[in-house]
């Protein structure tokens, strides 16, 4: 381990990282030393991260996943234990295809909720009951990636709201559960560019500009440059006395956290 | 006594579990009569049940506001998240999640001319508590969608709040106990009045504050009401 790769000799288990945010995410993972597993729905996502981690010089095991599938997501943690003998972080990024869908909230019925809760929630208790024996061991972390809308609500999006407010919960009640063990629990909740929010700009061309101006910053984060960095500081030793807290990175536009 | 005074000026529905004195929707529809307050009881948050209640309580006297003070099935003592299966995440997390949309929504549908929702959640999501991951996560969801209602409904002149208790006060008694100390090193969780009479009852003082008149504008807010285990920045 060093200053510029503070992730040497770690692994990490990445989940939804074939695009977005978990493509950044696993890019800067892998660019501060650390073997990425990268768990995507669509197995070919996945692997060309991989395959791009692996051309700048890092190292990658594809995986697929569905993460709504338990058996899949038991299998990710063992590929990666089996791969490099070890799993010492694991980020869960995966999110419903609809998290970016309108919704009135008079509408949304049970399999509306399940569809949000099935990535966003149960997949991460079922995550978290399979990597827990592994990360002990390597006195590791979880990171949750959630978002300023479980925190305030949204008109828009209730359900992804209600799933990114689940994650806290669950981030400030796993992070004292397992802190006696030294696994330490944080969340991570970042304005970044997504393909949802690309297509949004293709559908609203003063969106970019809109949503620039109301930021302090000035722009919506790159999901490698901006928000890799922030989950890189979090897996690492800098972060080691800090668990059950959520770290907004946002670009100021978040600021009632 | 004045017969015209004492006639309720308007009504609720408290959806909850009835079965104890110490229920929360027991001890909410008590407080609220004794405020002269129609209260209607719906036993359990199913649409079609909690639509009826709001048209019956409609009838004796302006509907003003709906109370969602369920009980979780799922909800046990503490439980190591490791050891908790699917079926038990299931039963605390999206049952309550879903309980908590149904009277959302039958609410909405039925409060025609404004008035408050009212949600009744554990406060461990806001803290954590170990044992209590998932309840955590229902609580913050619960939360969550408060906050989106009260964003949503807010021109249709609808308040939604959220209070927040011990999860001690929210299982039948005995199956409950807060042994997470509190930030502030002592122990939380005191516990809840036997039966709601007499006595302090902050789940009851702190809904009647939120469904008063002096609230009407109030939305999109949690109080916690935890006897002070619990204090937010």
């Amino acid at each position: 381990m060093t200053l510029a790769r503070p992730l040497a000799g770690h692994t990490v288990l990445v989940t939804g990282a074939g695009g977005g945010v978990g493509r950044g995410l696993a890019l800067a993972l892998a660019g501060a030393g650390a073997a990425v597993v990268v768990a995507a729905r669509r197995h070919d996502t996945g692997v060309s991260v991989a395959a791009e981690i692996e051309r700048r010089g890092g190292t990658a095991l594809p995986v697929g996943c569905d993460v709504t599938d338990a058996d899949q997501v038991v299998g990710a943690v063992d590929a990666a234990v089996a791969s490099f003998g070890a799993l010492d972080h694991v980020v869960h990024n995966a999110a419903s295809g609809r998290s970016s869908v309108v919704t009135d909230l008079l509408d949304v019925d049970r399999s509306a909720w399940q569809d949000h809760a099935g990535v966003a929630l149960t997949a991460l208790h079922r995550l978290a009951r399979a990597a827990w024996p592994h990360l002990v061991k390597a006195r590791g972390s979880l990171l949750v990636l959630t978002s300023p809308a479980g925190v305030e609500g949204s008109a828009t999006l209730p359900l992804y709201a209600a799933v990114k407010a689940g994650q806290r919960g669950v981030v400030k009640a796993l992070a004292r559960e397992w802190g006696p063990a030294g696994v330490r629990v944080n969340g991570l909740a970042p304005l970044a560019m997504s393909p949802a929010l690309e297509n949004a700009y293709r559908e609203n061309r003063e969106l970019e500009a809109r949503l620039a101006a109301i930021t302090p910053l000035g722009r919506i984060g790159d999901p490698e440059e901006d928000i890799g960095p922030v989950a890189v500081f979090l897996c690492g030793a800098g972060a080691q006395y800090v668990t059950g807290q959520t770290i907004v990175a946002s670009g100021g536009r978040f600021t009632a956290l | 006594m004045n017969a015209e005074a004492a006639r309720p000026t308007w009504s609720a529905v408290v959806v909850g579990g009835q079965d104890t004195p110490r229920c929360p929707a027991v001890r909410v529809a008590r407080a609220l009569r004794l405020r002269q307050v129609e209260v209607e009881a719906v036993g359990r948050p199913d649409e079609d049940e909690v639509a009826a209640g709001c048209a019956a309580a409609a009838r004796r006297a302006p509907l003003r506001a709906v109370v969602h003070a369920h009980l979780p099935s799922g909800v046990t003592g503490p439980t190591a998240l490791v050891d908790l299966d699917d079926s038990g995440w299931a039963r605390i997390v999206d049952e309550s999640v879903l309980a908590t949309l149904t009277t959302l929504q039958a609410a909405r549908r039925s409060l025609d001319h404004g008035g408050t929702v009212l949600i009744v959640v554990p406060a461990v999501g806001l803290v954590g508590a170990v044992g209590h991951v998932a309840m955590a996560a229902a609580g913050e969801a619960q939360r969550a969608l408060a906050k989106s209602a009260a964003r949503a409904w807010r021109s249709a002149g609808i308040s939604v709040n959220v209070v927040a208790v011990d999860p001690a006060e929210l299982a039948p008694q005995g199956q409950m106990a807060t042994v997470e100390p509190t930030p502030s090193g002592q122990l939380a969780g005191t516990a809840p009045p036997a039966n709601g009479t007499g006595g302090v009852d902050g789940l009851a003082d702190a809904a009647l504050l939120l469904l008063s008149a002096d609230a009407a504008r109030t939305t999109g807010v949690t109080l916690v009401a935890d006897g002070g285990a619990t204090m937010l920045p």
